[in-house]
């Protein structure tokens, strides 16, 4: 019982140092995206557009504002120096960007069903679509980006180049899928763009692949936490 | 020993409003371009688009104009989204290091630290794309020879630059309100559905427009360059049409920051 307490005190403190707005935006992200589709449901859009819309919240929308949420915690510690001599950095950060994320997932969990319902779905999609069309490059997009922001220190430059990254997947989704090598690394498979099942399952599982190794080495970046003492976002 | 304690200068509280705005964005200007995230992020966009320049073979055109408009075109199209992103944590700076207080006391009033840091961080933010453009045109002038550079300034003052400014506006004013985290994701949203989500999508949107921001119509009207949503809708922009696409973001970013010093100059205790 005391256990659970001292659980809920920590995430609580934790919530407190991360502030509202890293939650607030990465639930903004895909609570408006879902707006947006059930206002064009209600107001009578083609089952095209309410299923290209309800893709691009799941795929797109959803895990651009939790990357863009998650990195904005890093060098926000004010006393980091202090949280350093009392426990592990890389434990710290790794626990705030999940509180940062898992509502935003749970929530973009629930889009999906709702979507469903409203039979806004990307076209082909079967139930594994309600985790698979949006888990994936949620993972490589926060890692990615955490990998940045932990790197050079600076959630701006995340933030920047994460969108950058987000909008040329969009812009030059031509070219991305014509390269074997950037193909497994599209964000929009199966949304925006309609490929045979064998390259899906790949694009699936090399997408949290990458986000794994981007993880690992923003904790090997994290065992130097000193980094981040005393300095100005760079 | 009389010569040494003499002032050269008048003391900063008897310079006027000018003079003070002048050394705030002399300030923003050298903090912020030395800042490597600034470099990096709008750089890294700039070459991420020019990677697979858009359309398709327009680097072989004989006609300097539409060569120089489609890439700028190009130029426009991801790196606002980088100077908003590097831009947008300069505002709540002062209050996170503590030194609002400080700051208050001097006789530097609001307006010039805003217009200071519009102007000074703005510009810094906008160097990384004036000087990829000037490398640009200098490839180009080795190429296609000297004549591309006239038209290289004017599409750069005309396409390029009036988005930017826009963004520079937005991105030093609105963050007071929303923060600078859900600001780069509300500026990312609007330039996607203000500039690129056509009519074909069936949403109500600026874009192909002459109130967008990412400079088609100056493109389409003057220079011959590539129309995109603006193509959709049917339009062939007039020389009226490309001057208001042009001023529409200009007075936007006018009024964001008139509106803006307004606000906190009545929220200031002093």
């Amino acid at each position: 019982m005391d256990v659970n307490r001292s659980i809920w005190a920590r995430l609580r403190l934790e919530l407190r140092v991360i502030g509202i707005a890293p939650p607030v935006t990465a639930l903004a992200a895909t609570l408006g995206g879902a707006i947006l589709v059930i206002v064009m449901h209600a107001t009578g859009a083609g089952a095209d557009q309410l299923n290209l819309a309800a893709g691009a919240v799941l795929a797109g929308f959803a895990p651009l504002g939790t990357a863009v949420a998650a990195s904005s915690i890093v060098g926000r510690d004010s006393g980091a120096e202090l949280v350093m001599t009392t426990t592990v950095y890389r434990q710290v950060l790794f626990l705030r960007v999940g509180l940062v994320v898992a509502p935003a997932a749970l929530v973009t969990l629930a889009d999906a069903v709702v979507f469903r319902s409203l039979n806004a779905w990307p076209a082909g999609q079967g139930t594994g679509g309600y985790v698979l069309v949006w888990a994936p490059p949620m993972l490589w997009l926060v890692a990615l980006a955490m990998l940045i922001a932990i790197g050079l220190r600076s959630p701006a430059a995340a933030s920047g180049l994460i969108a950058g990254v987000w909008l040329a997947q969009y812009l030059m989704a031509r070219d991305i899928l014509d390269n074997t090598v950037l193909r497994t690394q599209f964000m929009f498979m199966g949304v925006a763009a309609k490929v045979p099942a064998h390259e899906w399952t790949v694009n699936r599982i090399a997408l949290p692949a990458v986000g794994v190794v981007a993880v690992i080495a923003a904790g090997l970046l994290l065992g130097r936490p000193e980094r981040f003492v005393g300095s100005d976002a760079a | 020993m009389t010569a040494v304690l003499e002032r050269t200068a008048p003391p900063l509280a008897a310079r006027g409003w000018w003079a003070k705005t002048v050394a705030a964005a002399r300030y923003e200007y050298l903090m912020q371009v030395r800042r490597p995230a600034v470099w990096l992020v709008v750089i890294g966009l700039i070459a991420l688009r020019c990677a697979s320049p858009f359309p398709p073979g327009f680097t072989s055109t004989t006609d300097h104009s539409t060569l120089v408009a489609d890439w700028a075109f190009n130029f426009i199209m991801l790196c606002p989204i980088g100077v908003g992103a590097v831009l947008a944590d300069r505002v709540r700076r002062e209050a996170r290091l503590g030194l609002d207080d400080l700051l208050t006391s001097t006789p530097t009033g609001i307006g010039p630290r805003l217009w200071g840091k519009a102007v000074g961080a703005g510009a810094a933010s906008i160097t990384p794309v004036a000087v990829a453009w000037v490398g640009l045109l200098g490839y180009l002038t080795a190429q296609r020879g000297a004549g591309v550079i006239p038209v290289g300034l004017a599409a750069f003052a005309a396409i390029i630059l009036p988005g930017l400014v826009f963004v520079v506006a937005c991105s030093v004013t609105v963050p007071y309100l929303a923060g600078p985290v859900l600001y780069r994701l509300g500026l990312f949203g609007y330039w996607i559905w203000g500039n690129m989500v056509g009519p074909r999508y069936g949403i109500p949107t600026p874009a192909g427009t002459p109130f967008e921001a990412i400079g088609e119509y100056p493109s389409g009207a003057w220079f011959h360059g590539v129309m995109f949503d603006a193509k959709q809708r049917g339009v062939h922009p007039t020389g009226g049409q490309a001057v208001l696409s042009i001023a529409f973001p200009l007075l936007v970013g006018l009024a964001v920051l008139v509106i803006t010093q307004f606000v906190l100059t009545k929220r200031s205790p002093s």
